[in-house]
């Protein structure tokens, strides 16, 4: 700095001196002013240091609590300047003897144990002195009283603003008060003034200020009335902060968070329980703006939300969201003990697989219709008659051009092995019902109750198998086998295979399906009968149709789920039943090794009455 | 015989074919086939080697059946009956019947 700047300096430090005669009453005025500016400026700080700490805490960590504060914050600053309006029109006759103080109309008074009973009021005072600088904004609200403040000059407006705070305080417990609203007063007063301390003090510069302040104020009032007066040591007093005072106040605001965070973490799960599916930071949103909806009547409306410079944690807000809170989860309760109101369909991923799984098994169902077990045993009287055809001697059964010896039917008795005259006959009979049904369809409609109808079936005799291994084709002369029909406008050809002397099983030629197919109840090699019954069919073409067999689409089709049996013996019945299932066009076989003897016995039935039952 | 039926019936020569050897056999169209049918199993059963096989075949079941039923024979793919006569078959001169050993599953 320049050297001669210096002196210029020196002229303005009187006007600063601390020694000047303070209780001049012209310097009054502007050291009034200035030590306002000074406070204001020394608040400003130091609520500009908490909104910074409270903003960056809370808008980075819960956005949604946040602007819930905003709108509390605002919400409770438009009735500030009525309730110290009228604190004043009440207790003090004094200021209407200065022009410049506000006087009330009368109807504020009445307005005045509304606000008091809302939560919001009781820190009205406190609002008051820290709110110098939003009183401009407020006064545009469209209340009536507030527009009296609009001629007032800041710096009438600043000592008036000040004095509420710590006049307030005794003047609201005065006797013209209710005795409730002055318990509630006062509690409400001993926190605010810890809050107003906390806030004073966050700051050596703020404090100073107050004090500052204070004097001035004290002087002033001093002069204009002894009663007051008289009050002021007791508001200096109280002014002091307790030691313990910030720790305690600290804590109570943490326990009042934190059970605000855990009523709102209940009445969540409780939202949760009805069927509210978005998240928890969702919710708070939606909670502060039901509460504001709520808070209608005591408001002025649903403001809008507040520029950020206005934003400002205002502790009456706890209590607010408490009360909202507690009345919300009991809301939330009754609902849930109440009949539940029909919920839109939301199906789980569970309850979809339990679906699909349920509309598979009723397509499979309605394909395949489940089969009933077999019975045990025939109708006794059809037992009987086993029984019988089992003692008779000679030829027992004669049907088309194969006959059944007793010698033959013996075999069927459970344990003995079956031979041809048992399978060709089984065939034989097979072959009978499929060309009945085909001459009359409606009689083989209705004796096929439950069971498919025959299809259009073909059976070969079980030496058709011999000549085809052993001599071929050709030489077999197999050509003559079929000189009456023709075997591809069948549905299905039937042959019972015999493996060396010594094993059945049964082959089948499924034209509809285009497959060739083998059944063995041992479940052994099939690719002979693959490679036989195509060169069969193939040589069968070339001799009827004079060209070679389209194979195409054609497979080869030995299921695994073909029934086996569990001994030496009963490959034959076996495959007389695969045989007759496959008559029908039944692909799934409803037998097995335990219905071995009730088949048995039934196969003697039915030869010996040269018959297939038709019951399952 | 007197030489009209063989002018109003003539005489059918069957081939009956048995495990790979054949057989001719001239018999008239209203014979029963249960005399052909002996013929023929004395036939295939003087052949020592097959006599030997029926006779391991009957031998390994322990059954004791008589030659005849021990044959099975098919014309067409169609069984035959003893009781059943060529006539009733239609069968033409030079037609074969198939003679198979019973067959058994294990």
């Amino acid at each position: 700095m320049h050297p001669r700047k210096r002196p210029a300096a020196e002229p303005i430090l009187p006007v600063r001196d601390p020694k000047s005669p303070r209780l001049h009453k012209i310097d009054e005025a502007a050291d009034q002013a200035l030590s306002a500016r000074w406070a204001k400026v020394g608040r400003e700080f130091a609520y500009l240091v908490i909104d910074t700490a409270w903003s960056l805490a809370l808008l980075t960590s819960m956005p949604a609590l946040g602007s819930d504060r905003v709108s509390d914050s605002m919400s409770s600053a438009t009735p500030t300047p009525r309730n110290e309006s009228a604190s004043e029109d009440v207790h003090f006759p004094e200021p209407r003897s200065n022009p410049l103080t506000y006087t009330p109309p009368s109807s504020s008074n009445t307005e005045l144990p509304r606000d008091s009973d809302t939560p919001t009021a009781h820190d009205n005072a406190h609002d008051s002195t820290r709110t110098h600088t939003d009183l401009p904004t407020i006064e545009e609200s469209p209340s009536p009283p507030q527009k009296h403040f609009e001629p007032s000059s800041a710096f009438a407006s600043d000592p008036s603003g000040s004095n509420a705070s710590s006049e307030g305080r005794y003047i609201l417990s005065s006797p013209s008060r209710s005795a409730e609203q002055d318990s509630k007063e006062d509690a409400l007063r001993a926190m605010e003034s810890l809050r107003l301390d906390s806030s004073s003090n966050s700051l050596r510069s703020s404090q100073v200020s107050d004090t500052f302040t204070e004097t001035s104020r004290d002087s002033r009032y001093s002069q204009r009335s002894s009663d007051r007066s008289s009050a002021n040591p007791k508001s200096r007093n109280r002014r002091r902060e307790h030691i313990y005072a910030r720790v305690h106040d600290a804590r109570v605001r943490r326990d009042r968070k934190e059970l605000r965070e855990e009523m709102a973490q209940e009445l969540y799960e409780l939202k949760r329980k009805q069927g509210y599916s978005s998240g928890y930071q969702d919710f708070k949103g939606l909670l502060d703006y039901q509460r504001r909806l709520n808070n209608l009547d005591h408001d002025h409306g649903l403001l809008p939300t507040r520029p950020f410079k206005f934003k400002r944690q205002l502790p009456q807000t706890d209590e607010l969201d408490e009360a909202f809170l507690q009345r919300a989860i009991e809301r939330a309760k009754a609902t849930l003990s109440s009949p539940k109101p029909p919920k839109p369909y939301a199906p789980t991923f569970e309850q979809l697989l339990e679906f699909q799984r349920k509309r598979d098994e009723a397509i499979e169902r309605r394909l395949r219709p489940p089969v009933p077990p077999l019975p045990t045993s025939l109708p006794p009287e059809d037992e009987q008659q086993v029984s019988q055809l089992l003692r008779k001697r000679g030829v027992i059964s004669k049907f088309a051009r194969e006959q059944v010896s007793d010698q033959d039917i013996a075999r069927l008795q459970p344990g003995q092995w079956l031979n041809d005259e048992i399978i060709n006959f089984y065939g034989a009979m097979i072959l009978a019902r499929s060309e009945a049904s085909k001459e009359n369809p409606g009689a083989k409609k209705q004796s096929s109750r439950g069971r498919k109808t025959p299809l259009n079936a073909h059976y070969f005799s079980s030496f058709f198998w011999t000549k085809l291994t052993e001599e071929g084709y050709e030489k077999g002369r197999l050509a003559k086998w079929t000189k009456k029909i023709d075997i591809f406008s069948k549905d299905v050809i039937l042959i019972p295979v015999n493996h060396g002397n010594s094993h059945w099983t049964a082959a089948a030629i499924n034209f509809r399906q285009k497959r060739i197919e083998s059944y063995d109840s041992m479940n052994m090699a099939k690719e002979r009968v693959f490679k036989a019954l195509r060169r069969y069919v193939n040589d069968e073409h070339m001799n009827k149709k004079k060209k070679p067999f389209d194979f195409t689409g054609w497979t080869d089709w030995a299921p695994e789920t073909t029934p086996q049996q569990e001994n030496g013996y009963d490959c034959g019945v076996f495959t007389c039943q695969f045989l007759e299932s496959l008559s029908r066009g039944e692909e799934n076989f409803n037998f097995s090794q335990k219905d071995m003897r009730y088949l048995r016995r039934r196969m003697i039935w039915e030869i010996g009455n040269a018959k297939l039952r038709d019951d399952p | 015989m007197s030489q009209e039926p063989e002018d109003v019936k003539p005489k059918l020569n069957l081939n009956i074919a048995f495990d790979g050897t054949q057989i001719t056999v001239k018999v008239k169209a209203n014979m029963k086939f249960a005399k052909i049918f002996e013929a023929a199993e004395k036939r295939f059963g003087k052949d020592p080697g097959m006599m030997m096989v029926v006779l391991a075949s009957l031998l390994f079941q322990q059954l004791h059946v008589s030659a005849i039923g021990t044959l099975r024979f098919t014309y067409e793919g169609n069984r035959v009956q003893p009781t059943q006569t060529p006539a009733e078959l239609e069968m033409e001169d030079g037609d074969q019947i198939d003679a198979f050993l019973q067959q058994f599953d294990l």
